[in-house]
């Protein structure tokens, strides 16, 4: 046990003067240190490709959406936010979405839909600041989902890097990612810890 | 121009009731209601990278009496509910409320029986925001859009009836 005696203080202690006036420096000097506000509506954030916006649905050059309906992101979204209905169509892919709905007050960002569709249809986008007046003007349709692939380009390019990057054959010198960390950028072996985790992957961790 | 003014009784117009807006429009004195972890986000634009004081606001105390904009930041629980209501029902009118992120706004991910779905089961929100939890630039685009609606005199305080939730039941 630790006997803790109150140390008497002084008298220019107990009248504060000197903590006042050290912290009203503090605050003074702060006035000619570096200013940290970002003035949010007219300096707007400029997100990077790994940034997770609302999710859109990409749009191909005929104006189509690429998605084939297939369910797998309504299947693995953890809020429940998409609803699609699924039709038939004339062009090779046979199926897309009649309808295709997430309700954007629902869904979390989460990017579990874009790393589970199989046709990079479904990307995140960079939109991070929807307000509204109404429930109902947060649940996207097809058409308002639809956005263009080229606006989407610097995501797209984000994901083939990390989604699939264990495609390439790791077992063939120079086609493996080098291990951060592990010393030395560029091709090399596999490190053990990653040629264990593509193992878990090819058998279908 | 003859804008009707807010306050139960009298209908005030033109000059009087233009100040009385653009002084409210201007000291919005936030309720921050932070619930769970949206409220963390609430604290950082209270804080000096997004300040929250360049539009009236910084006075975020946690004194219902005092406040005008209710901020519901985080998971409404059925065991808060009731809480949340009181606290709404101490606020002095006019008195706007925002909710921040998608538990608030509909329950969001936590769709089960412990959580409300959407805290405008039990008070008329103004606006909605998205995210989870939404960037303090989503929360200052929110409150913008308050003072937006209170200029056009569309909030629920102006006597608006809420419209029709969309969908409690069928909200997915
Ligand atoms: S980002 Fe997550 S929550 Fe949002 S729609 Fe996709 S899977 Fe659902
Ligand atoms: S996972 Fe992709 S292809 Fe399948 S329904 Fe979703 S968006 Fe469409
Ligand atoms: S919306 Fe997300 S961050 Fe906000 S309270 Fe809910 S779970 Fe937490």
């Amino acid at each position: 046990m630790v006997l803790v005696k109150d140390r008497k203080l002084s008298f220019g202690e107990r009248c504060y003067v000197k903590s006042i006036v050290a912290g009203l420096l503090y605050t003074f000097s702060n006035l000619f240190k570096r200013k940290v506000t970002r003035c949010y509506p007219e300096q707007k954030l400029a997100p990077g490709p790994s940034f997770h916006g609302v999710p859109v649905l990409v749009k191909d050059a005929d104006g189509h959406p690429k998605c084939v309906a297939c369910g797998l992101c309504e299947y693995v979204c953890p809020s429940r936010a998409i609803r699609i209905v699924a039709t038939e169509t004339e062009r090779p892919i046979e199926r897309m979405p009649k309808t295709f709905e997430i309700n954007m007050l629902r869904c979390i960002e989460c990017g579990y839909c874009e790393e589970a569709c199989p046709e990079e249809a479904i990307v995140m986008s960079q939109q991070y600041e929807l307000v509204a007046s109404s429930r109902g003007e947060m649940r996207w349709d097809l058409n308002r989902l639809l956005t263009a692939e080229a606006a989407l380009g610097p995501r797209l390019g984000y994901i083939r890097k990390t989604f699939h990057r264990f495609q390439a054959d790791p077992r063939a010198e120079g086609t493996a990612r080098a291990v951060p960390g592990k010393g030395g950028t560029g091709a090399g072996k596999p490190g053990a810890s990653q040629a264990s985790a593509l193992a878990r992957y090819r058998d279908g961790y | 121009m003859a804008a009707e003014s807010v306050d139960g009784g009298f209908a005030m117009t033109g000059p009087l009731a233009w100040l009385l807006k653009w002084a409210r429009k201007n000291s919005l004195w936030p309720m921050p209601l932070g619930l769970s972890c949206c409220a963390i986000e609430m604290m950082a634009t209270l804080g000096p990278r997004f300040d929250l004081s360049r539009f009236g606001m910084e006075v975020a105390r946690f004194s219902p009496r005092q406040s005008d904009v209710m901020i519901v930041a985080g998971t409404v629980t059925w065991k808060m509910a009731s809480v949340v209501r009181r606290i709404y029902d101490q606020m002095p009118n006019p008195k706007y409320v925002v909710s921040m992120g998608v538990c608030a706004s509909s329950g969001g991910i936590y769709q089960n029986y412990a959580v409300l779905q959407g805290v405008d089961r039990i008070i008329p929100v103004d606006v909605y925001t998205m995210g989870c939890p939404p960037r303090p630039d989503t929360l200052i685009n929110a409150l913008l859009l308050v003072q937006k609606k209170i200029d056009e005199g569309t909030t629920h305080a102006h006597g608006n009836p809420q419209p029709a939730v969309v969908g409690l039941e069928a909200a997915t």
